[in-house]
């Protein structure tokens, strides 16, 4: 049984929703990030080592994906949410990004109206939500550059003024997408360990909030027994 | 090569948190001699990493080492001790030992082929993985192919002897014990363990300083001549074929220890691990296919710590091992099938490659010698034991939760309007805080043999353990259950809604609900309707997933069936011809199920793609049931205000379920309480709260152990090696830094006389399973 604090045993699982208004590249996006094999310079530059593995649904039917990743030594496990994108499906928001750890609010740059309903979609999360959820902001679609409708200044302002971050990306060209989930990544690991740390002894535990942070040991019973599980025995 | 003999640890790296089988050739104390192999734990078996034979336990991989090298140098050898043990209790009385096994014996009150030889133990700086981390065992010489591991975990070390009973093996004689196979055959009822627990003491270091050791290396070259090993010949042939060690992987006895065909085994005919008598040689050689041609390759599902194989590889030929459980007993047909020897069984091959065209085959094999039906087997008979405290506690807990479930059924049968304080989503919480407290009381308990950790890949574990106690807690309960939400849902109009709903959706319902992909025709419909079925006959709600998951795909591939040309179908695409599917389906019971799921699966199970496919189908459902889903202007899929107040409740109580299920294990500790009186001696697994003070655990004992004068017993525990009156200030958490192998707490008369009791434990008197068995 895994007791103990040692570095390597921890497990953070993420649950990460994707939302934004119908065509704007959700589903794009995730596929071009969870079915690409991994070996990019910059990476290495990063000192993290990525695994790739696709877990789950064949070809291109993705409404959830997963991915694991090693980050400086620490394993993370993604599970990417989609969701439908229509407004008329808006009400089921909710019960699809309980629980989230990150959302990904995705518009496109040529299309106004979509970034709208990103402002529509923080407003909410937020509310909902509260400020641990980490929000990112994604302008996709750059390779159409030229028919760009939304100003970089107008969303990267906005994204700030929100506590977000703002990406540009570019599922068609794979431009901007491991960044963004990397990014994302990292900050969700920086709540987690906060997380950990305002629990106090907390380390080793799994889950306890609201909002749902995994943070799974080999054996959570036997971690939160001080060690003293196998001895019982 | 020189004439060697191996002594060998399995123990988890700290570090890396994967086991590993340390070896060390005794000949040579050098640290280089040190050879250590990693585990790997892939695919619900266990297998040295550098080799292609994988095991469905960590025991049947040791067991096999001892009989056949593969990649490592030589066999491996247990402690003679344990291997010339010939009887249950003279097992039994070496897992009491604890750590003093490897003490040099001072008296030797047990002849000369017994405790001779103690072994070495060399240390190493805990929680490096560079250095040696090696503690070995050095014996006299002595053969045995019985199974003994020592698994080591964390710096809570625990040190376990397993000698299960599925090993049938000839145990060697010791005169000649490389060329005459004696085939006296031992079986022993139970596996045995040995706890040893000292905190730091445990923690493998190197170097050869004895740490805390109650003994350390003997120096002295008397001591070394005596330990020297007695000069093995090498195998003859290193690179035989035959790999008789096969025979430990024998599916029936290993899954049902203490079930009655345990009895009716033949031995097997293990050749000794060098110089096998060739006629037995020949004789294995009939079934057993040479590992390097493989026959038998077995691809499992590759769970990942997750809940559900994920849709992908799910087909509709995966098995459900809650609904197969409840025909008529497929393994055991399986195995009666006239079988030349049966006894035997080849490691499995590892497939490294994909899955490919072996899965489906597999999927077989994956039901019938999955490690966690195996778990699931041990923790139902255990939980039907009531002398076990896993099992009473169990067992009290369906028999009251029986009587509640009729409560509700008669309530609802008298008086059918009456307000019922009762709800389904209160029974089916009640349930899933029950199934967390003896989840975790079953592993503070130690109850389990051989442990969890032997039994099950670590990855796989939680899964597994969840799995059993779903077995153990809601396959007895599930008719009475099912009855009993079904009138719950009656009662309060939820299920005659949506049967509503569902009629007001037929018609037009790809236009309603905005359906434009490809959806399942009428006999894909049918399909799914059939997985519906299915699900109502489970109590498992990992299968229910896994039919869930089913029923998607079948909506996925139909979607896909419109879009051949690699356009992207997105969840804006699913959600819409799910909920046509529920609606053609028809069937309003896939609301219990919806809940049933919801409420018994673990939070954390939630996220995965089990989660995400479940929550679709919640989402279908409102979708269905939104009242404006039938006027176009306005949106449809709006979710009522109650069902976002049933939602948010839902998250809410879900989460703080699993915080005061921390806290409940944080505050309360199984304790092992050894109980010895004259010839008296019992072990017994109590309840510790915090809170309560030693003096109520000391009555507790009193009432357990049936002792008439409490005043003098006192309860003791181990501390710095010797045995201390427990502080009345104690509590259980203190526990955890306190006890050292062994029963963690010992109630004995206050005049105890220690160094008996010392002697009792190392010479074997005391037969803890008998002196259970006479209570």
């Amino acid at each position: 049984m895994a007791t103990g604090g040692g570095a390597g045993n921890k497990t953070y699982s993420f649950k990460v929703v994707l939302l934004g208004e119908g065509c704007v590249g959700k589903t794009s996006l995730v596929l071009r990030y969870c079915e690409n094999k991994f070996n990019d310079k910059h990476i290495t530059t990063l000192q993290a080592s990525f695994l790739t593995k696709k877990l789950n649904i064949t070809g291109k039917r993705a409404s959830f994906l997963t991915k694991k990743l090693n980050i400086t030594g620490k394993r993370v496990n993604l599970a990417i949410w989609d969701t439908a994108g229509q407004e008329r499906f808006h009400a089921l928001g909710p019960i699809y990004y309980r629980d989230s750890n990150g959302a990904i609010l995705v518009y496109d740059i040529t299309d106004e109206d979509s970034f709208q309903k990103v402002k529509n979609w923080v407003k909410e999360l937020r509310k909902m939500l509260g400020n641990e959820i980490c929000l990112c902001i994604v302008g996709n679609k750059v390779d159409l550059e030229k028919e760009r409708h939304v100003s970089v200044e107008e969303a990267e302002g906005y994204a700030e003024s929100v506590g977000a971050k703002h990406y540009h990306t570019s599922a068609k060209l794979n431009k901007g997408i491991e960044e963004l989930f990397l990014d994302l990544c990292k900050r969700m690991m920086e709540t987690a360990q906060a997380e950990e740390r305002a629990k106090g002894n907390g380390a080793s535990q799994s889950t306890t909030s609201r909002r749902g942070v995994q943070i799974v040991d080999d054996d959570p019973q036997a971690a939160t027994a001080a060690g003293g599980c196998c001895s019982s025995a | 090569m020189q004439p060697t003999r191996i002594t060998f640890l399995v123990r988890k790296c700290s570090s890396s948190q994967r086991k590993m089988l340390c070896v060390r050739v005794t000949a040579d104390r050098a640290a280089s001699s040190i050879k250590e192999c990693l585990i790997c734990e892939e695919d619900s078996t266990f297998a040295l990493e550098s080799s292609a034979l994988s095991f469905p336990d960590l025991c049947r991989l040791v067991a096999f080492y001892c009989i056949s090298r593969d990649v490592l140098p030589f066999p491996l050898e247990l402690p003679e001790a344990i291997a010339q043990a010939s009887s249950h209790r003279k097992l039994e009385a070496i897992s009491h030992m604890g750590l003093e096994f490897w003490c040099p014996l001072s008296d030797t009150q047990n002849g000369p082929g017994d405790w001779q030889a103690p072994p070495t133990i060399i240390k190493a700086p805990p929680s490096t993985t560079k250095a040696p981390p090696i503690s070995a065992t050095q014996v006299k010489a002595g053969l045995s192919q019985d199974l003994c591991y020592l698994l080591s975990c964390g710096r809570q070390e625990s040190l376990c002897f397993i000698n299960p009973l599925f090993l049938q093996v000839e145990q060697q004689q010791q005169q000649q014990p490389t060329q005459v196979a004696s085939h006296k055959r031992h079986r022993f009822k139970r596996s045995m363990r040995v706890r040893v627990s000292t905190e730091s003491s445990m923690t493998l270091s190197g170097g050869g300083g004895a740490g805390s050791f109650p003994s350390s290396v003997p120096e002295d070259p008397q001591d070394q001549e005596r330990l020297q090993p007695t000069p093995l010949q090498p195998s003859p042939n290193p690179h035989r074929k035959i790999h008789p060690g096969a025979g430990v992987l024998r599916r029936t006895p290993a899954l049902s220890p203490t079930s009655a065909e345990d009895e009716d085994l033949v031995p097997i005919n293990v050749p000794p691990p060098v110089k096998a008598p060739t006629e037995q040689v020949v004789e294995v050689e009939e079934d057993l296919p040479a590992p390097e041609e493989p026959s038998i390759e077995v691809a499992c599902l590759a769970l990942e710590g997750r809940p559900a194989p994920s849709l992908a590889e799910l087909d509709s030929s995966s098995s459900f091992s809650s609904l197969e459980e409840e025909e008529p007993e497929p393994e055991d047909q399986f195995f009666k099938q006239p079988n030349h020897n049966p006894q035997h069984r080849p490691p499995m091959v590892r497939s490294r490659g994909g899955h490919g065209g072996l899965h489906r085959m597999s999927a077989a094999f994956v039901c019938f010698f999955a490690p966690e039906k195996r778990l699931a087997r041990l923790v139902e008979e255990l939980s039907r034991d009531r002398r076990s405290a896993f099992g009473s506690l169990v067992q009290e807990f369906i028999q009251r939760q029986r009587e509640e479930l009729r409560e509700v059924l008669a309530q609802a049968a008298s008086s059918s309007s009456s307000f019922s304080s009762t709800t389904s989503v209160g029974v089916l919480q009640g349930l899933r805080r029950f199934l967390s407290k003896a989840n975790c009381f079953l592993l503070d308990s130690g109850e389990l043999s051989p442990p969890l950790e032997t039994l099950v890949p670590d990855n796989e574990k939680d899964l597994a353990l969840e799995k059993a106690m779903f077995g153990c807690v809601l396959k007895p309960l599930r008719v009475l259950l099912g009855q009993a939400l079904l009138s719950l849902h009656r009662q309060d109009g939820s299920t005659q809604r949506l049967a509503c709903s569902l009629l007001d959706c037929q018609e037009g319902a790809m236009e309603h609900l905005g359906v434009l992909v490809g959806v399942p025709d009428t006999r894909g419909v049918e399909r799914v309707r059939q997985k519906l079925a299915l699900m109502q006959r489970t109590h498992s709600p990992i299968d229910k997933m896994l039919l869930l998951l089913q029923m998607c795909k079948a909506v996925q591939k139909a979607m896909g069936a419109l879009h051949d040309g690699g356009q992207e179908v997105s969840s804006t695409d699913f959600l819409p011809a799910l909920s046509y599917v529920i609606v053609m389906c028809n069937t309003p019971q896939i609301l219990l199920e919806v809940e049933y799921m919801m409420e018994l699966l673990e939070p954390s199970w939630l996220t995965g793609e089990g989660g995400y496919y479940l929550t679709s189908v919640y989402a279908s459902l409102c979708l269905i049931q939104s009242p404006e889903a039938e006027e176009d202007q306005v949106l449809p899929g709006g979710l009522t205000r109650e069902a976002q107040d049933g939602l948010r409740e839902w998250g809410r109580r879900r989460s703080l379920e699993a915080k005061s299920h921390q806290e409940r294990q944080q505050n309360q500790r199984c304790v092992r309480v050894l109980f010895q009186d004259g010839e008296r001696s019992a072990v017994r697994t109590l309840q510790w709260r915090a809170g309560e003070s030693s003096e109520a655990l000391a009555q507790l004992c009193a009432s357990t152990f049936a002792v008439s004068e409490p005043q003098d017993y006192t309860l003791y525990w181990r501390s710095g090696g010797e045995m201390r009156t427990l502080p009345t200030q104690a509590q259980p958490k203190d526990l955890a830094s306190h006890s050292e192998g062994g029963p963690s707490l010992s109630y004995l008369r206050t005049d105890h006389d220690f160094s008996k009791m010392r002697r009792l434990t190392r010479g074997g008197a005391v037969d803890l399973g008998e002196s259970m068995c006479e209570e």
